[in-house]
């Protein structure tokens, strides 16, 4: 899917948070477009249910302008986290050049977690994509509730993070971890497009 | 020749802001990776912002990286100097070859080349025996390659080839961190507010920013009395509306994530990846045309083409400009693919040539007569 066009000098990367229900993966883009200058970004297209529970998808284009003489855009992309939603989520995820997997830190949501994680498996699986090649790293989202109700970043680390991706603790309502993790990913990304393209 | 790196002139002494943290990355970067990251990498900005500092530190951060690495600091007045003394002397070549030696060049005020067409072309030829034998050099001026008056178009795209950057104004933040470390390298405290109220006032450049602090210096140490926020105004001659209300601007919120720079901060570091991956694919693609060349094809891009293609399609042979507004009326021709392209051009390079076997097109009516080998050959040889 991605996109590197020498002739046009241009470079588009599709990014898609990925996760359980309720993780804040809709949260993560509004708060990256609240802070990305109107210039910038593309309308941000929702579609929500009444309770703001997202129905079909998020996206979200961000063009970062030139950089070393390519125009460079990102388009993020967020799934439908509710288990019923599985072949929108599908759709979305058909030609990702990277994975962010927002985890929800409540300890109660380990198993949500767990089960979203197999089910990008076995959805990138589908689009005949290992999940040990995308670029993919974790966020560990409200991080910001009280100690007694969440994991720390090292239990889920633990508990997820058995591929030893970079990972992230983030306040996706207030911004902590927001952008680290989207320059986490993004750097992902571009190293494995440069690696593609020499190959 | 060259001037010694200021050894205060490092990055640790030179305050990053929203202003100059891509610049100060990509200094960085070069320093890491001398002549592999950004090359050249060209900084620009206007009088008293850190152009100097940060190419000094750039100088200090590749020597300790790497201490066996040679490196070269001069302004271009010092290197016309040297390569007018070494012309005098009969010594052009000496000369030509010490620079090409140097791991990492950096060239201060670059602007200077103006009306100077020999040492345009002489920086030409370094940088590009610089870039091929893998490594550094890194320029300043104070403007972009394009707006310097009179200078050689192949200069400037070479310049503009490897990474530009310019170093802004900084913000009051920078500006009351710059106040605060230069303070507390002399040793002089001020009371809270002073720093605030004179980083409020926007001096244009960080010497002039210098030049006030001086001046609080001096009249603290004058008058043995400590200068206070009002009193600083009236030794700087500023505006009472000018001073800033300091507590609003630096408490933006504990615990809050900052503002409106992160997108900022996100971007240089994207750019440095995305810099580090397209300097290495640039390299690939002129590797690639010197050894299509050096077999004999032509490595031009080809020319744009006014259709526009499908929209599913990724890859494209037309150049941006096919969207421009082009004579609506002309007629439309056939798409050519690549490989009629290559072929045409080919064929029209083959008629130029005389005696060759598909020169010209042949006129409908004079067929030549077909003879095959043997039947030129075989009867004399048979004779033989």
């Amino acid at each position: 899917m991605s996109l590197v066009n020498f002739t046009m000098r241009e470079i588009t990367c599709k990014i898609v948070y990925y996760g359980p229900g309720r993780s804040g993966k809709t949260t993560n883009l509004h708060y990256i477009y609240g802070r990305v200058p109107d210039a910038r970004r593309g309308r941000m297209v929702s579609l929500a249910t009444q309770t703001d529970r997202t129905l079909f998808f998020d996206f979200l284009p961000i063009d970062l302008g030139q950089i070393s003489g390519f125009t460079t855009r990102f388009q993020l992309y967020t799934v439908p986290g509710q288990v019923y939603y599985n072949a929108t989520r599908r759709l979305v995820l058909q030609g990702a050049d990277g994975v962010v997997f927002v985890a929800d830190s409540q300890a109660r949501q380990l198993d949500e977690n767990l089960e979203s994680l197999q089910n990008l498996q076995s959805n990138l699986l589908e689009h005949g994509v290992d999940i040990r090649t995308v670029p993919l790293v974790m966020q560990y989202n409200k991080q910001d509730l009280p100690r007694e109700l969440i994991l720390s970043g090292a239990d889920l680390d633990d508990a997820l993070n058995f591929r030893g991706v970079p990972s992230f603790s983030a306040d996706a309502l207030h911004g902590q971890g927001v952008f680290e993790t989207l320059k986490g990913i993004s750097e992902l990304v571009l190293k494995k497009l440069a690696a593609g393209s020499a190959a | 020749m060259t001037t010694a790196l200021h050894p205060k002139y490092s990055f640790d002494t030179f305050v990053v802001g929203a202003a100059n943290r891509l610049a100060v990355t990509a200094g960085r970067t070069v320093a890491e990776n001398p002549g592999t990251a950004y090359n050249p990498l060209f900084i620009y900005s206007g009088s008293g912002l850190g152009k100097t500092h940060l190419l000094m530190a750039v100088g200090h951060a590749a020597k300790k990286a790497a201490p066996a690495l040679s490196i070269e600091y001069l302004t271009l007045d010092e290197w016309v100097e040297a390569f007018h003394a070494a012309i005098a002397a009969g010594q052009g070549d000496a000369f030509r070859r010490r620079f090409q030696n140097v791991d990492v060049l950096l060239v201060d005020d670059v602007q200077f080349l103006t009306n100077r067409k020999e040492m345009q072309s002489e920086l030409l030829r370094l940088t590009e025996a610089l870039q091929t034998a893998g490594r550094q050099i890194v320029l300043t001026s104070d403007r972009p390659p394009p707006q310097i008056a009179d200078l050689d178009e192949r200069l400037i795209s070479r310049l503009s080839g490897g990474l530009v950057v310019d170093i802004g104004v900084p913000d009051y933040e920078t500006r009351v961190a710059i106040l605060r470390r230069k303070s507390e390298e002399r040793g002089v405290r001020f009371d809270p507010g002073v720093l605030e109220t004179v980083a409020g006032a926007e001096f244009a450049n960080v010497r002039e920013l210098m030049g006030a602090l001086n001046r609080l210096v001096a009249f603290q140490a004058v008058n043995e009395a400590s200068v206070t926020p009002e009193t600083a105004k009236r030794i700087l001659g500023l505006s009472p509306a000018a001073a800033p209300v300091a507590a609003a601007a630096s408490s933006g919120g504990p615990g809050r994530p900052g503002g409106a720079d992160e997108f900022g901060a996100f971007l240089a570091d994207v750019t440095v990846t995305v810099g580090k991956a397209v300097e290495a694919w640039r390299a690939r693609v002129t590797e690639a045309m010197l050894r299509w060349e050096g077999e004999g094809y032509r490595t031009q891009r080809l020319p744009p083409r006014s259709t526009p293609r499908s929209p599913s399609s990724r890859t494209t042979w037309s150049d941006s400009r096919r969207s421009s507004p082009k004579s609506p009326s002309s007629i439309p021709r056939p798409r050519a693919t690549a490989y009629s392209a290559i072929r045409s051009a080919w064929v029209k390079r083959s008629r130029r040539r005389p005696g060759c076997a598909r020169a010209g097109r042949r006129r409908p009516g004079r067929r030549r007569p077909f003879r095959s080998w043997r039947s030129r050959w075989g009867p004399r040889m048979r004779s033989r």
